[in-house]
């Protein structure tokens, strides 16, 4: 099982959504964020998905809406 | 007569729900007595004839805006939300734009201050006198949609009273759609299938459920909580159900029909859907945003035995598919599809050669290329401006992705030319495999290809990627999908793959 590790979450964010660290905060929210739409979210999920080696469920890709939840549903699959 | 009377002309139940978006519930009657609100407050500070913006996701704002602008006898520039500040900037200057209606989230995309209005104004409790539409002429423009074309620049659609109703008219017939249907909407209503799936469900007297999912795999809830009878995807939409989720598992007890548009579904998913669900119907269609949104659909009881056909014309639209001569093409033979009828746009937005260029002697030739078999289906074989040109050969593309497809672990196929020193263009296959990684998956690709095509058309390079870049259409970006590809040949010192 892969590792949790939060810099490589939030890099994967900065890349797929093309924002800074700086923005990328708890709070960052998928009905406030522009850059955040469907299509990015599964790119994530994807990106998420290859670089830990997992498959996540799919009422767990529905409930990431936010970075803090995101967070909170990895730490499942991860150690 | 005004597209917006038209589509309430049968409304028979003001308190039949309308628009169903998470937990509220509009009513006919509600949705009536806001555009009439809006439109009056429209007529009073804008006039009629002129040019409102609307920048927002589906919502009851981009509803009651839409609608108002409509009535009021201006017209509604649409534009996706992931319009960038350039493309935005530019449709500000070009256009006479008098008013906003942008989201909130959207509110920073706009520099202008006057005349913005956000979702503020729906809460603003304004007396909604009833409001008689202005006066318009059939042909004056109600619509202009801006569509993502492949070379950046976007092209305004102008689309009139006259061409909404008719097309309107034309879905409701084929669908057989009644105020019983109820349909789960996430395509965006900026675009022209989207819009389409608006008119017909206000036409009807039927229900709008509005399905904003972070992710897809919300709408299999959403369908079974709203009973919806209907759902509309473009290909990308069911090849992420069928991939991503237990969509095919799934019963779906409500739903008697889906609809299929905006690109061609692979065969082994249409082939998947339609026996997977044999109690449902499956309509795959093809259109055109300079046609409304429709031009053809193939009835449901034929789309397993003409796999792959967009169909014939739908009524009230004459779809021949004509050679260079200027003829209908004899079976087999290639040609681009062409179409008339009240449907076809009135021209590009500023635009008079770009029109000229597609709408000849009243007839729309769409770029599309395609054959006919012997009864008159219409089979699409590629787009003009998608053909690679490669060792002499004309080469359409999909006729190689399809094959690809159709191979054990190949999720999906995108092919492409890029540019090759020797060749003019060398075939670049881009795969989605099942499972990644890919393993043994190139080699069976290219022996398969070498096996069963002729040997031009096997790809130079099979590619592999996770996910397709998606356009605002939620078609691939193969422009961007060659950029990608040439900028990893160059990182990678254009040997790997």
């Amino acid at each position: 099982m892969s590792s949790f590790d939060e810099n490589t979450i939030k890099n994967i964010f900065c890349e797929v959504l093309g924002i800074t660290a700086a923005d990328v905060t708890d709070t960052l929210a998928y009905n406030s964020c522009v850059q955040w739409d469907s299509l990015k979210h599964l790119q994530m999920v994807a990106r998420l998905e290859e670089t830990f080696d997992i498959e996540i469920d799919m009422d767990d890709i529905i409930a990431m809406e936010n970075y803090a939840k995101v967070k909170e549903i990895l730490r499942k699959y991860l150690k | 007569m005004n597209f917006v009377d038209y589509l309430f002309e049968n409304t028979l139940n003001p308190e039949k729900e309308c628009i169903i978006f998470r937990e509220s519930v509009i009513t006919y009657r509600d949705l009536m007595s806001r555009v009439d609100n809006l439109a009056a407050h429209l007529a009073r500070s804008t006039g009629s004839e002129k040019e409102c913006l609307i920048l927002s996701e589906n919502n009851s704002f981009f509803i009651i805006a839409y609608l108002a602008i409509i009535k009021s006898g201006n017209t509604a520039l649409l534009v996706e939300t992931r319009i960038s500040d350039d493309q935005l900037t530019t449709i500000f200057r070009e256009c006479q734009i008098r008013a906003s209606f942008v989201q909130k989230k959207y509110r920073s995309k706009i520099a202008s201050n006057d005349n913005v209005f956000t979702e503020d104004l729906l809460s603003d409790n304004l007396p909604a006198p009833q409001f008689r539409s202005s006066p318009v002429n059939d042909n004056d423009v109600a619509v202009v949609i801006f569509t993502s074309g492949s070379t950046g620049a976007k092209k305004g659609v102008m689309l009139t009273h006259r061409n909404l109703c008719a097309n309107t008219g034309s879905i409701v017939q084929y669908l057989d759609l009644n105020s019983d249907d109820r349909i789960c909407v996430t395509l965006p209503f900026f675009y022209c299938y989207g819009a389409s799936l608006l008119h017909t469900h206000l036409r009807i007297g039927g229900s709008i459920v509005i399905s904003n999912n972070i992710f897809l795999g919300g709408v299999i809830r959403d369908i079974n909580t709203s009973r919806c009878t209907g759902f509309a995807g473009v290909p990308s939409t069911y090849q992420i159900l069928v991939r991503k989720t237990p969509f095919l598992k799934e019963k779906l007890p409500t739903l008697k029909y889906m609809q299929q548009a905006g690109g061609q579904l692979p065969n082994k998913y249409i082939r998947m859907i339609a026996e997977a669900f044999p109690e449902k119907k499956f309509f795959v269609m093809y259109g055109a945003t300079e046609a409304t949104a429709r031009l053809s659909y193939l009835p449901p009881d034929k789309v397993l035995t003409h796999l792959g056909s967009i169909g014939k014309g739908i009524p009230g639209v004459e779809l021949k598919v004509l050679n260079k001569n200027g003829n209908p093409v004899r079976p087999g033979e290639i040609g681009e599809i062409t179409a008339r009828g009240e449907n076809i746009m009135m021209g590009y937005y500023g635009d008079s050669q770009g029109t000229a260029e597609v709408i000849k002697n009243g007839r729309l030739y769409t770029g599309d290329l395609a054959t006919v078999d012997k009864d008159g289906y219409i089979f699409i074989t590629g787009r003009a401006k998608h053909i690679i040109k490669s060792g002499g050969y004309r080469i359409s593309p999909n006729e190689i992705e399809e094959f690809i497809c159709s191979i054990d672990g190949v999720s999906g196929c995108v092919v492409i030319g890029l540019p090759d020193e020797i060749m003019g263009e060398a075939i670049v296959a881009v795969v989605q495999p099942d499972i990644f990684p890919e393993s043994t998956l190139r080699k069976t690709i290219l022996t398969l290809c070498t096996q069963q095509l002729p040997s031009y058309k096997v790809p130079n390079e099979v590619y592999f990627v996770r996910e397709f870049p998606l356009n605002a259409s939620d078609k691939v970006d193969k422009p961007a999908l060659a950029v990608h590809i040439l900028a990893d040949r160059m990182k990678n010192g254009d040997d790997v793959h």
